[in-house]
């Protein structure tokens, strides 16, 4: 009997301590609302988000003058708000979008947050922003790249972050731009090589799109399942084929599996080009090891020369997170939650419909934010038209090289080398 | 005999306390139900409702065949997801009314099951279980590279201004949302109730208890597995016509996974498979808890409400097979002096009074 009763009484127990557990939080915070996937199997992706959070309350609540020009790193609190602080609400959308519904719906109406800020998934960022639209709260997505989310002619999205055709048409540029110099070699072909989900046929279309436009000839695509175990019969297309530029968009365990099979084949295109910031990724670099050099990819993150970068990235982020590495996941969301701040700011109050308006006259320099954009402008979709990524190779020992911008350029591009050679 | 028979007539006649009990308690019920938008203003609370009643359509699809019957799926993903394309593309496509889409979404649903009972219904209750597992992921493969229905972009569907019942879509008002829902609820499970007591409830439940006997009784396990699919995955469909038209977004990675198809079976096991009210006690107590528990403490990203809800499903499986509902079946000794209570008659019909 006793053994029958103790689930029963768990349940009613937990149920009960949930019910009535609902916190009444103190009014002299504005509450802004974040959802990302904090539990499940892209938790890992969720924790980088939340120490990025905090360290976002850490610059807009207190004084910091040694982080300036960073935007409100001088000031405690919102000035124009009597220098009100920010708290951050946490929702966990568990990477689904219904959860991420539900998470949005409950930071709004339960915890009345002035803003949303979100998701990382595509997918969530969908389903969320859209209980933000029709609730008239403003949704600041911070990375969701999906150039649909934009599409929906949504008036409270804003995205802070690129999209992936801005991406891509900053790899064409600097492809192009690479290829010009490059007289040693003819740059015609282009092949691309994409993973099958969301992101993968994202870039590979616009890829497809992109190309003609900077001179390029898209000669073939492959779509493969990213959970694949061996892509020889991908690799021997690719060989068929031979292009000039392969153009791959790939996860980190697909993109060393197509890199081993491009060495055992002992084949090379004239340039590599990754989609995103592979070899910034520690297994690849452990892994691959030489035979990941002389790649080039785009990335969102590079440390700038700002003056602010490296306290607060090596000093304050290496003491206070020392398991985690300072990346364009934390600076997407600083950069966010100051855009946010900003338009707070600017309007004095936090009135939805009075943020909005503030937020389409967003103007902030490139110089006061963490990450290389140009600065952050909305256009009349919800897009920032500043955002940028940085074109860069993997040079030997894997020495980052920023090809374009070229305000950013630090060094020569060195033609992909054949395996002989190496 | 015929005496016998006449004393059973009566016994039915009798209006006993249990059944006062259970027109007063049915009554409570449905004006709860009813009023619950109501009484409960916030959205949120609504939007939790919305979902338990959705999962809880979800549970008894899976009750009709896996509670009732004697396949356990585990992929009725399909249908569900079956069912949440077929009115998203044709609204997104054509224009076509997602009511429409809900009854097409049905048929496909249907079809398939059909198709895919053919080879598995001949297969005992665990292999079935694991082809259906396998089917779920195979329709994903295809759904993430098939253009036609957005490929891995999944459907983004229209987010309308203004409300239309046409449309299936009513902006910010959780009320109707939640008054669709609760109709579909009610004519799922009063469907379900007359099937578990029709001639096919008996079939089903008798080739439950051993198939081979059945068959040699003159069971077709074959026709009647068949129409008990059907009807499965056809209320598995409308649970997924109304994800996707109260999510308005659709993937091939968030409808066919595990996860769909865990949700349904955890809310039949909970409340207890094989009864009527079983999948919705079960969502009832699952959707709301694991949905509040996240939102209290799994904001700190440590996945409590996953662990807590692991720890839970385990202790339910050592100590309450049977589910909720089960439980007081199980101790009808321990309710005897109730039930007694409950059955004795207060009114008697004139016939019987005449007698005594």
């Amino acid at each position: 009997m006793k053994k029958n009763i103790i689930p029963i009484f768990m349940l009613v127990v937990i149920f009960t301590s949930v019910c009535f557990s609902s916190g009444i939080a103190a009014d002299d915070t504005v509450k802004i609302g974040v959802v990302y996937p904090l539990s499940g199997n892209q938790a890992l992706t969720g924790f980088e988000y939340r120490a990025g959070c905090e360290l976002a309350e850490e610059i807009i609540n207190n004084e910091h003058p040694e982080w300036a020009p960073l935007k409100f790193a001088e000031t405690a609190g919102i000035p124009a708000l009597n220098g009100k602080k920010i708290e951050i609400v946490y929702g966990d959308s568990q990477a689904t979008p219904e959860r991420g519904q539900n998470e949005a719906e409950r930071l709004i109406t339960q915890e009345g947050v002035v803003a949303l800020i979100g998701a990382f998934n595509s997918s969530v960022s969908t389903t969320a922003s859209q209980v933000a639209e029709r609730y008239g709260i403003p949704f600041i997505c911070d990375s969701a790249s999906s150039p649909t989310l934009t599409s929906r002619g949504f008036q409270y999205f804003f995205r802070v972050f690129g999209n992936d055709a801005i991406f891509v048409e900053n790899l064409f540029t600097a492809m192009r731009e690479e290829a010009d110099k490059d007289t040693s070699r003819e740059y015609k072909t282009v092949m691309v090589l994409n993973e099958n989900s969301l992101w993968g046929s994202d870039v590979a279309d616009i890829a497809k799109l992109v190309a003609p436009k900077y001179g390029f000839e898209v000669i073939d695509q492959i779509s493969y399942p990213s959970t694949t175990t061996q892509v020889n019969s991908e690799v021997q297309r690719v060989i068929a084929k031979d292009p000039d530029i392969l153009f791959q968009a790939s996860y980190v365990a697909d993109a060393m599996l197509f890199m081993r099979t491009f060495k055992e084949q002992k084949y090379t295109p004239k340039m590599y080009v990754y989609a995103d910031g592979k070899p910034l990724n520690f297994s690849y670099r452990e892994t691959l090891g030489p035979d990941g050099w002389w790649t080039v990819f785009r990335t969102v993150y590079s440390k700038k020369d700002a003056p602010f970068v490296k306290p607060i990235t090596e000093d304050y982020f290496a003491e206070h997170y020392p398991d985690l590495k300072f990346n364009e996941n934390q600076g997407s969301v600083i950069t966010s939650v100051q855009v946010l701040v900003d338009a707070i700011n600017r309007a004095g109050t936090t009135d939805p419909e009075k943020l909005r308006e503030a937020l389409t006259q967003t103007d902030i320099k490139g110089e006061e934010i963490i990450l290389p954009f140009a600065g952050v402008q909305f256009d009349e979709t919800g897009q920032n038209i500043l955002a940028r990524a940085i074109v860069v190779q993997a040079q030997e020992d894997f020495k980052f090289v920023n090809l374009w911008p070229s305000e950013m350029k630090n060094g020569d591009y060195v033609p992909y080398p054949s395996w002989e050679e190496r | 005999m015929k005496d016998n028979g006449k004393q059973l007539m009566n016994d039915t006649r009798k209006i006993s306390r249990g059944m006062v009990f259970r027109v007063i308690g049915g009554l409570c019920l449905a004006i709860f139900l009813l009023s619950f938008p109501h009484i409960f203003t916030s959205n949120y609370l609504r939007n939790l409702a919305i979902l338990t009643c959705m999962w809880a359509i979800g549970g008894q699809a899976w009750n009709v065949l896996s509670g009732y019957g004697s396949r356990y799926s585990m992929g009725h993903a399909i249908f569900f997801g079956l069912g949440a394309y077929s009115s998203a593309v044709l609204f997104t496509k054509y224009g076509i009314s997602p009511w429409i889409g809900m009854i097409i979404g049905m048929l496909v649903s249907s079809s398939i099951s059909v198709i895919v009972g053919f080879p598995t219904f001949k297969l005992t209750p665990a292999y079935y279980g694991m082809a259906t597992l396998g089917f779920t992921f195979t329709l994903q493969a295809v759904f993430l590279n098939w253009r036609w229905v957005g490929d891995s972009r999944g459907v983004f569907m229209p987010l309308l201004r203004k409300s239309s019942i046409l449309d299936f879509q009513f902006a910010n008002n959780k009320t109707q949302y939640y008054y669709i829902v609760l109709f579909l609820l009610v004519l799922s499970y009063l469907l379900v109730y007359k099937v578990s007591k029709s001639k096919l409830g008996f079939y089903i439940r008798a080739m439950k208890e051993d198939e081979l006997a059945a068959q040699s009784l003159g069971v077709d396990v074959m026709k009647n597995l068949q129409i008990v699919g059907i009807i499965s995955a056809s209320l598995a469909s409308v649970a997924g016509t109304f994800y996707a038209q109260y999510m308005l977004y659709v993937d091939p990675m968030s409808v066919y996974n595990s996860i769909t198809s865990n949700n349904f079976i955890l809310s039949a096991t909970l409340g207890g498979i094989a009864t009527i009210a079983g999948p919705l006690i079960g969502a009832i107590i699952f959707i709301p808890t694991g949905e509040l528990i996240r939102g209290w403490i799994g904001g700190s990203g440590k996945a409590f409400d996953q662990m807590l809800w692991g720890f839970v499903i385990i202790l339910i499986a050592i100590y309450r097979p049977s589910g909720i509902l089960g439980w007081f079946k199980e101790h009808a000794k321990f309710f005897s002096g109730i039930s007694k209570w409950m059955k004795e008659p207060i009114v008697r019909s004139n016939h019987d009074n005449s007698r005594m």
